[in-house]
């Protein structure tokens, strides 16, 4: 797949999220399930996305790890995938669609504005743990999406009956948690990773160091759930959402710029 | 001494040490130098915590699961500290045909405990090569080794990039610092002899500056420039190699004017005579020694399995049918 052919591809993908997004709002007005349509319109995306992907992947022989166009390509994919297959098996994440695709949505006009161009991955990068650390981070990412998209929905309308926001609420716990499982496997991958290509496991660089305090900052609100039992829900939701800007910023932000080592490297 | 280990197996404790760690954290993210003392103490103070908690806590023994989860973090912290305490990070510069000298180490880092033995390490450096793509990126490199067994016989090792070689516990990686060094003979006028090398700036990174200084054994102070017959193509895949490269050393004694001459060639200075050898190439190595690694991968390992295992314990898939009840302003469990 040529350049000019994966950038019509994901301008159509960034324009799919648009049209989901406005079918899921006059759904949602006329009273209509959204579900089908919207699953069924994201299947399409997720279409497209993986042909930008793998044929990107194919024509530079590598894959999409390096720059914030290759992590905001990546992650438009894998995080429409997590979103359709998590939402799949806990249908209470699929009422905070609309928040998904607007999110999924911005970072597509993000992905075609920065710049296309590849480049080469250093021969230290070269490893299966680069892999299994990478996969671990885009499921973290991609499960804490649903979960702060289910949280904002509830922190703004849960006027809904207290069944309903109890389902969703324990869709929100479950979500983070997994969540939580799959970023201490990235950090684990990660540091055999690092230990390989740069000699150490541990560095305190930029990205480490943040990445360290979004677990830490998961694993105070799971402590906290467990230790003030009375908290009032919204604080928890508050707190996920809160979460998930900050992972935001941990992957999409610090990497790009920090001039640690880790520098564009995701 | 019971109601000591409730009190510091308090939750609120944990969400304290939590905290601390936290902001501790956004400290080192502006001052990542100095990361041990700003994360010794709230860690310490959670694995004091956690310590207590299996202990006195009850929701560890009917939760196997969570337990063995905590049982591996206190033994991740713990061999991590460990990790610190025995750990050496030092780098070496060796020349193709140099073999390693343990006094010729720089040492970044060495733990309290680190049982000093790099004097047994011993290694030969064979040829070099690393290979550039075009536009000056550095793809794949190669570095020929011999090391010698403990019963005397050497091996031969190409290492590189992701592949290093680890001898009594210090591991060797190469590095993206690399350069051109010269081989000088030195001959003085008594007749004694004496080789030495000059190691050029690293290269391509500095090919700019392909100058440093060097003295002669009669105590005299050259500057030695490399002069490369070509310059590396940025357009282009090359080879970064000491084979077949065509060049010229200026060399100049202070205030004195630059004279520039090849290999076999000679040059009269103060005290004696030097004549340039040979090009070769060095390379720095990254060493690296923590005998714990693999015992805190398997303390992690054993930790992540444990948690994930008691997440899939703890919770149920939500289904449409079901729904769990919220209580007032409390959360669902």
């Amino acid at each position: 797949m040529s350049m000019a052919m994966e950038r019509t591809t994901l301008v159509a993908a960034v324009t799919g999220f648009g049209v989901v997004l406005l079918l899921d709002v006059l759904l949602r007005r006329s009273g209509r399930a959204t579900w089908p349509a919207v699953s069924g319109a994201l299947s399409v995306i997720l279409v497209l996305l993986t042909a930008a992907v793998a044929g990107r992947w194919l024509r530079e022989s590598q894959g999409p790890f390096l720059t914030l166009y290759d992590v905001l390509l990546s992650n438009l994919f894998s995080l429409t995938l997590v979103y359709l297959v998590a939402a799949w098996l806990v249908p209470a994440l699929r009422k905070s669609s609309a928040i998904v695709v607007a999110f999924l949505g911005m970072l597509g006009i993000w992905s075609l504005t920065v710049s296309a161009a590849a480049v080469p991955l250093p021969a230290t990068f070269d490893n299966p743990w680069l892999w299994l650390h990478v996969t671990a981070g885009k499921l973290f990412l991609g499960l804490c999406l649903p979960a702060a998209a289910t949280a904002l929905w509830l922190l703004v309308r849960s006027r809904g009956s207290a069944s309903q926001s109890g389902e969703m609420d324990a869709a929100v716990w479950l979500t983070l948690s997994l969540a939580f499982v799959c970023h201490s496997f990235m950090l684990i991958a990660g540091a055999i990773w690092a230990h390989s290509a740069w000699g150490r496991y541990w560095a305190w660089d930029s990205l480490e160091t943040w990445t360290f305090i979004t677990w830490l900052c998961i694993a105070l609100l799971l402590h906290a759930r467990v230790t003030f039992r009375r908290m009032p829900v919204s604080y928890g939701w508050s707190a996920v959402v809160a979460i998930f800007g900050l992972a935001i910023l941990t992957f999409l932000g610090v990497p790009f710029l920090s001039i640690a080592p880790h520098k564009g490297v995701m | 001494m019971r109601s000591v280990l409730k009190t510091l197996a308090s939750l609120r404790l944990t969400m304290v040490g939590l905290t601390v760690l936290i902001v501790n954290c956004i400290a080192i993210s502006q001052w990542p130098d100095e990361s041990i003392p700003w994360v010794v103490l709230p860690l310490s103070l959670l694995a004091l915590n956690l310590f207590a908690a299996l202990v006195v806590r009850h929701a560890f023994r009917h939760q196997a699961a969570l337990l063995l989860f905590h049982v591996g973090l206190l033994a991740v912290l713990m061999l991590a500290a460990a990790g610190v305490l025995m750990r050496f990070d030092g780098s070496v510069e060796l020349i193709e045909g140099e073999s390693f000298d343990a006094s010729a180490v720089t040492a970044r880092g060495a733990g309290w405990l680190h049982p000093d033995s790099l004097e047994r390490v011993d290694f030969a450096q064979g040829p070099l090569e690393v290979r550039y793509l075009s536009g000056f990126q550095r793809d794949t490199t190669h570095s020929r080794v011999v090391v010698s067994r403990s019963n005397g016989a050497g091996i031969e090792r190409d290492i590189g990039d992701r592949e290093g070689f680890t001898s009594h516990g210090y591991r060797f990686m190469t590095t993206f610092n690399k350069g051109y060094s010269v081989l000088v003979h030195w001959r003085d006028t008594d007749g004694r002899e004496a080789i030495g090398a000059v190691n050029f700036p690293s290269y391509p990174k500095f090919d700019w500056k392909q100058v440093n200084d060097w003295t002669t054994p009669a105590g005299e102070t050259l500057t030695f420039e490399l002069k490369l017959a070509e310059r590396v193509p940025d357009d282009a895949a090359w080879t970064l190699s000491s084979l077949g490269t065509d060049y010229e050393v200026g060399i100049a004694g202070k205030g004195q004017t630059e004279k520039t001459i090849r290999a076999g060639q000679s040059m009269v200075v103060a005290g004696g005579k030097i004549t340039i050898v040979d090009l070769r190439l060095w390379m720095g190595y990254r060493i690296d020694y923590n005998p714990l690694l693999p015992w805190l991968l398997t303390a992690a390992f054993l930790s992540l399995g444990a948690l994930a295992l008691h997440m899939v314990q703890k919770f149920r898939v939500p289904r449409a049918t079901e729904s769990v009840p919220v209580t007032g302003g409390e959360q669902a469990a």
